[in-house]
């Protein structure tokens, strides 16, 4: 049982992690100090007394919750304690964890620590069943114990231009805002607003001053900050993908990446959800494809796209993917979009083509603007056409097609065009519907569901009904 | 392994009544403090809250707590676990072992004064609980619940399925 197990505490690294937060506000209670400036003896003493009340509530606690994470192994589950106010003990069996995440980044690494993540079925889509620090000695134990049982390994390196093309093809000017704006924010509250507001004049002045020549300095600041937004995005894309190795270890996938944060995840192939070959319209033209697997646990780490294999030729990507999962892509039955469908594809685009549009109308009434509103109306109308032509490619694209040992769905996500390859017992539902008009026109839009951290639908749209009835008829 | 007789019934703590009494005390004391606010902007509305409150409460405490707690019933089968409960609309779950993932014991700051606990059942995608159960029953349901995991899992070894680590 359990309450009779020797339970071991975890690394004291935890309660620095615990503390990142925290140290901000004994800061500003320190800070505090310094502004308020107590004159006489009775404030000093009750500003003092203030502060370290603040500060041993925060230590208290922080102490607390690294005094009740508890854990202990066997040889079938791992029994867990946590929890301060509210206490929670628990046990995982070793057969419900499908994946495990090694985590560690500079800091941790310094302190000889390192983050293991189990994640099941079970739980929050957000959260992984248990995070933790530990020291590397046991997380090295932990990958020993899973290595144990190898008996032949398959291997995959990526090559550093290909994580390049890959980060670039993810990245995307807001996400890098996403990240400018708190790094700006937080130096103008530590720094003061006067220099954040440098910051910001220079940073952007500065690219200004040689487009100013060509385009006018308003559209050449938006330039500016797309573009280093873009630049900043992709940086951080790199850091995060680059030296992605891939091995196949007996039942496993271990997927490694990362420079500066390097992370490990185990993941049990019985348990892939569905594997996934994404092509975006830049990596058609550039005839590139990449690898990627869905499965329990998959995107809880920041950045994380469960990525496999990255940008490569078609042919490379598909004996590899095979090497790796065990998946082929011998396709025995294939339905394509019916023809004279491609109007459902390109409806939306269509409709935002009047964007662009109604931006060269804004122009003449806002005549002060014409300049700034003509090249946003330039950029919009770039955008929308890479739309159209991405979804003129998914009609031509998109198919359902069964193999001997899972059904495929090729079709698009948002700018990718994305092709499942589902094995047989993860599909939760296959999903055949029908509008009005395509009754009339015999058509029908097929949703097959499978699950993986969080619900997934691939949906092909404008399939012969007939067809489809007929293949999954004949499926059972 | 279990036999068909060895059925568990599991009975909320005899301090069920009281720890649900103290929780809706804590959440109506939270309420009072928006109530309060919304009499300084809103009389009207400030006081019909007010009211209903005053009448809910009462209600609650005297009569519909008491019938929940009665509702309340669990049992631990060969092959699954049975929960019922609810007064206005009744819920019936039937868990199989199989479909288990791992179960919880968690308790907060009233569960421990009064030595009660609840028992979280975490499976693929959904959950449910055994809420306020005493503390020992909880700690043996538990322990019962894992080992026929452990079964369930074996079992389906020898049936073929892969073992794994």
């Amino acid at each position: 049982m359990a309450h009779q197990k020797k339970f071991k505490k975890t690394h004291p690294y935890s309660i620095l992690r615990q503390m990142r937060i925290s140290v901000l506000l004994i800061l500003l209670s320190v800070l505090q100090q310094f502004l308020v400036r107590p004159q006489g003896l009775l404030e000093i003493i009750g500003s003092l007394g203030l502060n370290a009340f603040y500060v041993t509530v925060i230590l208290s606690y922080t102490l607390s919750v690294y005094g009740n994470f508890k854990y202990c192994t066997d040889a079938h589950c791992v029994h867990i304690c946590k929890g301060v106010f509210i206490r929670k003990s628990f046990t995982i069996p070793y057969h419900s964890i499908r994946t495990i995440v090694f985590y560690r980044d500079i800091f941790s690494s310094l302190f000889g620590a390192e983050r293991i993540s189990i994640d099941t079925p079970a739980g929050s889509t957000r959260r992984y069943d248990m995070t933790s620090y530990f020291s590397r000695r046991i997380a090295s134990d932990i990958r020993n114990m899973l290595h144990r049982k190898t008996v032949s390994a398959v291997s995959y390196r990526s090559r550093t231009m290909s994580i390049i093309v890959m980060a670039a093809f993810w990245s995307n000017p807001v996400t890098g805002l996403i990240f400018i704006v708190p790094v700006v924010n937080n130096a103008g509250k530590i720094l003061g607003r006067e220099v954040a507001d440098n910051l910001v004049r220079s940073s952007i002045y500065s690219p200004v001053r040689y487009m100013v020549h060509f385009i006018s300095p308003a559209a050449a600041t938006i330039a500016s900050v797309i573009l280093v937004s873009w630049t900043i995005s992709m940086i951080l894309c790199f850091l995060r993908y680059v030296r992605l190795c891939t091995y196949r270890i007996g039942d496993y996938i271990i997927i490694s990446r990362g420079l500066l944060s390097h992370s490990m995840t185990y993941t049990r192939v019985s348990g892939i959800s569905s594997v996934n070959i994404d092509q975006s319209l830049l990596m058609k033209l550039m005839h590139l494809k990449s690898c990627s697997i869905s499965v329990i646990g998959s995107g809880k780490l920041k950045g994380d796209k469960g990525m496999i294999l990255s940008a490569e030729k078609a042919e490379d990507i598909r004996r590899k993917m095979t090497d790796l999962t065990g998946i082929t892509h011998d396709e025995v039955k294939r339905i394509s979009v019916a023809r004279g469908s491609i109007f459902t594809y390109i409806r939306l685009p269509l409709l935002a083509l009047l964007l662009p549009a109604g931006f060269f109308m804004l122009r003449y009434l806002l005549p002060q603007l014409r300049e700034t509103i003509t090249f946003l109306s330039y950029v919009v109308l770039f955008v929308v056409l890479w739309w159209l032509l991405f979804r003129i490619f998914a009609y031509r694209s998109s198919y359902i097609a069964f193999s001997q040992q899972c059904l495929i769905v090729c079709s698009y996500h948002r700018l990718t065009l994305r092709k499942y390859y589902i094995p047989f017992d993860n599909i939760q539902k296959i999903e055949v519907s029908q509008s009005t008009m395509q009754k009339y026109s015999g058509k029908c839009n097929v949703h097959v569901c499978l699950y993986a951290e969080k619900r997934t639908i691939c949906t092909v749209r404008q399939l012969p009904k007939s067809q489809v009835d007929q293949i999954l008829e004949n499926s059972g | 392994m279990r036999k068909k007789n060895d059925d568990v019934k599991i009975s909320p703590s005899p301090y069920a009544e009281t720890i649900w009494r103290v929780d809706l005390s804590l959440f109506i004391i939270l309420l009072i403090i928006p109530v309060i606010a919304i009499c300084f902007a809103s009389p009207l509305i400030g006081g019909v809250i007010g009211v209903i409150l005053l009448v809910v409460y009462p209600i609650m405490m005297r009569y519909i707590i008491p019938a929940y707690v009665r509702s309340c019933s669990c049992r631990l089968t060969k092959d699954c676990i049975e929960i019922r409960r609810g007064v206005f609309f009744y819920h019936s779950v039937q868990i199989s072992f199989s479909s288990l993932q791992y179960c919880v014991l968690s308790q907060d700051v009233i569960q421990r004064v009064f030595q009660s606990c609840s028992i979280g059942l975490r499976m693929a995608g959904a959950s449910a609980a055994i809420r306020h159960i005493p503390l020992e029953n909880g700690r043996k349901i538990k322990a019962i619940i894992d080992s026929i995991m452990m079964e369930e899992y074996e079992r389906g070894d020898e049936n073929g399925a892969p073992k794994e680590i």
